[in-house]
């Protein structure tokens, strides 16, 4: 019996690639990869699986055992579980396209060491899609209001935020493979993953949630490694020189199209569905973990190797200061299209904010007062109605323009191709100037559902519970005698718009010949429309 | 004897009761980082987990709240049971750690020694077929006195490219063992023996702002710093504060004055005792950080120079928005110091 050391030489050695018929990888790389680097894993699938099976077993053992029979998953905070509704599908999808990357890795690098690594973590993704699917699906059982639990996988393609996070993701599988690689393991796993499986797991508990905590935390255990084939990658691709131009740019550009997304996302459910219960808010945390943590030891131990901090990392950290609230505003103020409800927010809550984000009151807290006096569907308004103009989209990130301010925007719109196109900042105007064909195709939110009225859109997109006339979505978590319904939104009379379709002379953009693009005037890409 | 588990690697050793955590380490053919080994540079900084162990007087490098905390330095560290250690910190990997000191030892020959104002000497030391030691800019070296076993710490102040030589800053202290040999008998082409490099102060990488406060011979590693960022093109901007008792005690200014042309280098020459002549800033160097701008939030802080300075940098910027983890900062402790700090 050889040693597991023994074993695991073998295995390597076998290779993988087969002599007799020439391997052409179905998804081809611009990268330069040795064949020989260090396995990240230094484990056998075999006796991976094995560990792996255990995890489960206690997991589900545990959910069905304990959570279930003592029915503790309807004592948590009912506005923290509305946060799980909102985020819990986009997630999934994360999985989902993180599963489709090792698929990609193991067929396009021809590096047994690696390949190992990815074929494992493949097994991971694929598990921690039936771990969050199993914690939507006791919670569509088990919560107080399982509304939209059940919606959550149906609609999200339709809702404003899942969409973008769905663009985001998008990521982790499309264009070069060592490009999504980079942003899944390095940027995904091992920047943005302790936020929102480590801390969030403490929100999760301070709010009553027990079942949160443990998928989570089981999830987390595999992050660890799934980091370890990150870097395992980066520091193959750096033994090449020839790839450090390629991959800084790649690097760049899966920074900044993973924080546009996903820092607002965790930012709301930490510092607005988490309810304040937390000693330190996200954008600390964030300073701590990405900024200091990722940039400062993980990427700072490449430095020397040529990678260099992402191009546009001050610019997240300087927007990131109140994106999250913009974010949450926005929201907020478009709930009846969403398959979650808004808690209102409590005076402690605020306070909790203010102390935070010293100035937040004077920016956002008038809107949450008035946002709590909008509550009842007898007031007979939304707040969106009380926008001057509606916000475009952003044709990179597919986010409303709003950032980093409602009253600071860095939106601008560029005419290319015949049509009009809005970018939310300077970084989002570059990438889609760096591959026009890769988002020029993607349709926003609003074109697809520009002229239908909100009544038309909660029917038809299956946002109503279980009576066929009051709304998933509410703008709080009291009782069910505010309950908005079908017919107060139709007394609403509110049309989705796109509003880009009428802006006239935007400036324009035009291609260069390496394919790229500039703005055709003289003015530099970056300044505002 | 008692059994020390050190964590994350789940590996024991044993340890004399008068013998230091390190000193068993090193023993037992384990690797833990270390430096100046007198508890003056924080390098062997680790995490009590379980038990409880004697510490002798020089803690310097250990600021309160860390120490309540159950961090300890295991050179200055003796087990009174068994312990178990968290040493993640370190970031070590385990095959660092079961390599064991890995540490070199360099023959080494005076090049030159320059007197840059009445107390403080460049010490130039070159390479001897014996092998070159690499090193990050904000490390050091222990150079052990020639005629002696005993070593002093020493910044360098070079760039970390250089590979034939390095470059010491060096305080004169009156009775000084080593500031004797430097005066009265250094000669170029002396054999040094040195050893290093040590030390995990250097520049992390961010994307906040710098501020680097010296004072004294403190200014080394923040040179050496600043020339690795000039070579590699930076374009975060840079405050240095630098602090003398008088306009004589300053040194090298032309240098920063030349990395001032390449780097978007703001440097602020600070004077406690101006004379007539003096025309720039005046006071302790904390009145001019104090009074340079009201907001240090969005910089991250390197800080070398006497203990008194080092503390008092350090409360000013954090209550000036300076995050305190972003505080890295390696203090200038003479040898006859520490046993009493």
């Amino acid at each position: 019996m050889p040693s597991l050391v023994q074993a695991h030489d073998r295995v390597k050695a076998v290779e993988w690639t087969p002599s007799y018929v020439e391997h052409q990888p179905r998804y081809p790389t611009r990268y330069k990869l040795p064949r020989k680097t260090k396995d990240p894993f230094r484990t056998l699938v075999r006796e991976y699986l094995t560990m792996e099976q255990e995890k489960d077993d206690r997991q589900y053992g545990g959910f069905e055992d304990v959570l279930s029979r003592t029915a503790r998953s309807s004592d948590a905070d009912l506005g923290w579980l509305e946060g799980l509704k909102l985020a819990l599908p986009i997630v999934v999808y994360a999985e989902y396209g993180a599963e489709k990357c090792q698929s990609m890795l193991v067929d396009t690098v021809d590096n047994a060491e690696l390949r190992a690594g990815y074929l494992a973590q493949a097994m991971d993704e694929r598990r921690h899609l039936n771990q969050q699917m199993y914690l939507l699906r006791h919670f569509a059982k088990n919560a107080a209001d399982p509304a939209g639990f059940d919606r959550g996988m149906k609609v999200r393609g339709d809702n404003i935020f899942a969409r973008a996070g769905r663009v985001c993701f998008d990521n982790f599988y499309v264009n070069d493979p060592i490009e999504c690689a980079i942003s899944l393991q390095v940027i995904g796993e091992t920047a943005y993953t302790n936020p929102l499986f480590v801390a969030l797991t403490q929100v999760a508990a301070l709010n009553g949630d027990h079942a949160t905590p443990g998928v989570f935390l089981s999830i987390q255990s595999d992050e660890a490694r799934h980091m370890a084939n990150g870097y395992a990658t980066l520091a193959t691709v750096l033994s090449e020189p020839d790839n450090l131009p390629m991959l800084q740019q790649d690097f760049d550009r899966s920074f900044w199209k993973q924080h546009v997304f996903l820092d607002p996302l965790i930012s709301v459910l930490f510092d607005y569905f988490g309810r304040g219960k937390m000693n330190k808010c996200y954008y600390k945390l964030w300073e701590e973990w990405v900024a200091d943590d990722w940039v400062g030891n993980y990427i700072g131990t490449l430095e020397p190797f040529g990678l260099q901090v992402p191009k546009y990392f001050g610019e997240a950290a300087e927007r990131l200061k109140w994106s999250g609230h913009t974010a949450a505003m926005v929201a907020a103020a478009s709930w009846p299209l969403h398959y979650w409800r808004w808690p209102s927010m409590t005076p402690q809550h605020m306070e909790w904010m203010e102390n935070q984000y010293p100035g937040w009151y004077d920016i956002y807290g008038q809107f949450w007062e008035a946002f709590s006096c909008l509550e009842d569907p007898s007031m007979e308004m939304i707040p969106l109605q009380g926008l001057s103009q509606r916000p475009f989209f952003c044709r990179t990130c597919a986010l409303p323009c709003v950032f980093p301010k409602i009253d600071e925007s860095t939106e601008r719109v560029r005419q290319y191709n015949g049509r009009n196109h809005a970018f939310c900042s300077n970084a989002c105007e570059e990438i889609f100037c760096q591959q026009p064909e890769r988002y020029e195709a993607t349709i926003l939110w609003d074109e697809l559902w520009d002229g239908t009225s909100l009544e038309e859109f909660v029917v038809t997109r299956d946002l109503l519970r279980a009576d066929g006339k009051t709304l998933i979505a509410q703008p709080h978590t009291r009782d069910d005698s505010h309950m908005w319904t079908v017919d107060d939104v139709a007394r609403l009379n509110f049309e989705i718009t796109d509003p880009i379709k009428d802006v006239k002379d935007a400036p324009e953009l035009v291609k260069q010949p390496d394919g790229t693009l500039v703005l055709k005037t003289d003015e530099l890409v970056g300044t505002g429309a | 004897m008692y059994d020390i588990r050190i964590e994350p690697f789940g590996e024991t050793f044993d340890c004399g009761e008068d013998e230091t955590i390190l000193a068993a380490a090193l023993r037992n053919r384990r690797y833990l980082r270390y430096g100046c080994k007198h508890g003056g540079c924080g390098t062997c900084k680790v995490q009590v987990l379980d038990g409880d162990v004697e510490i002798t007087a020089s803690n310097f490098a250990l600021p309160p709240a860390e120490r309540d905390a159950g961090t300890i330095l295991v050179c200055q560290s003796y087990p009174v049971e068994d312990c178990i250690l968290d040493v993640g910190a370190m970031n070590l990997d385990e095959d660092e750690f079961r390599r064991g000191d890995a540490t070199t030892s360099r023959a080494m020959t005076v090049e030159s020694v320059t007197a840059l104002t009445h107390d403080i000497r460049r010490l130039v030391l070159r390479h001897t077929p014996d092998g070159s030691l690499p090193f990050v800019a904000g490390q050091f070296v222990n150079v052990t006195v020639p005629g002696t076993t005993a070593q002093r710490s020493y910044s360098m102040a070079n760039g970390s490219a250089d590979i034939d030589r390095i470059e010491l800053i060096c305080k004169v202290l009156p009775g000084g063992l080593f500031s004797g040999w430097l005066t009265d008998t250094a000669a170029p082409g002396d054999p040094v023996e040195v050893s290093g490099p040590f030390g995990a102060l250097a520049v992390r990488l961010s994307h906040r702002d710098l501020v680097m406060v010296a004072g004294g011979s403190g200014l080394a590693p923040l040179l050496s710093m600043l020339i690795d960022l000039s070579r590699k093109g930076c374009e975060r901007p840079i405050s240095l504060f630098f602090g003398a008792r008088t306009a004589a005690d300053l040194y090298v200014t032309e240098e920063i004055a030349a990395l001032a042309a390449d780097l978007p280098l703001t440097f602020v020459p600070v004077v406690q005792l101006p004379d007539a002549n003096w025309a720039g800033a005046t006071g302790l160097v904390t009145d001019a950080l104090a009074a340079a701008r009201e907001s240090w939030s969005s910089s991250d802080a390197y800080l070398c120079g006497p203990p008194g300075m080092i503390d008092a940098a350090r409360d000013l910027l954090v209550a000036r928005g300076v995050r305190p983890q972003n505080v890295y900062f390696d203090a200038f402790v003479s040898t006859g110091e520490t046993a009493g700090v």
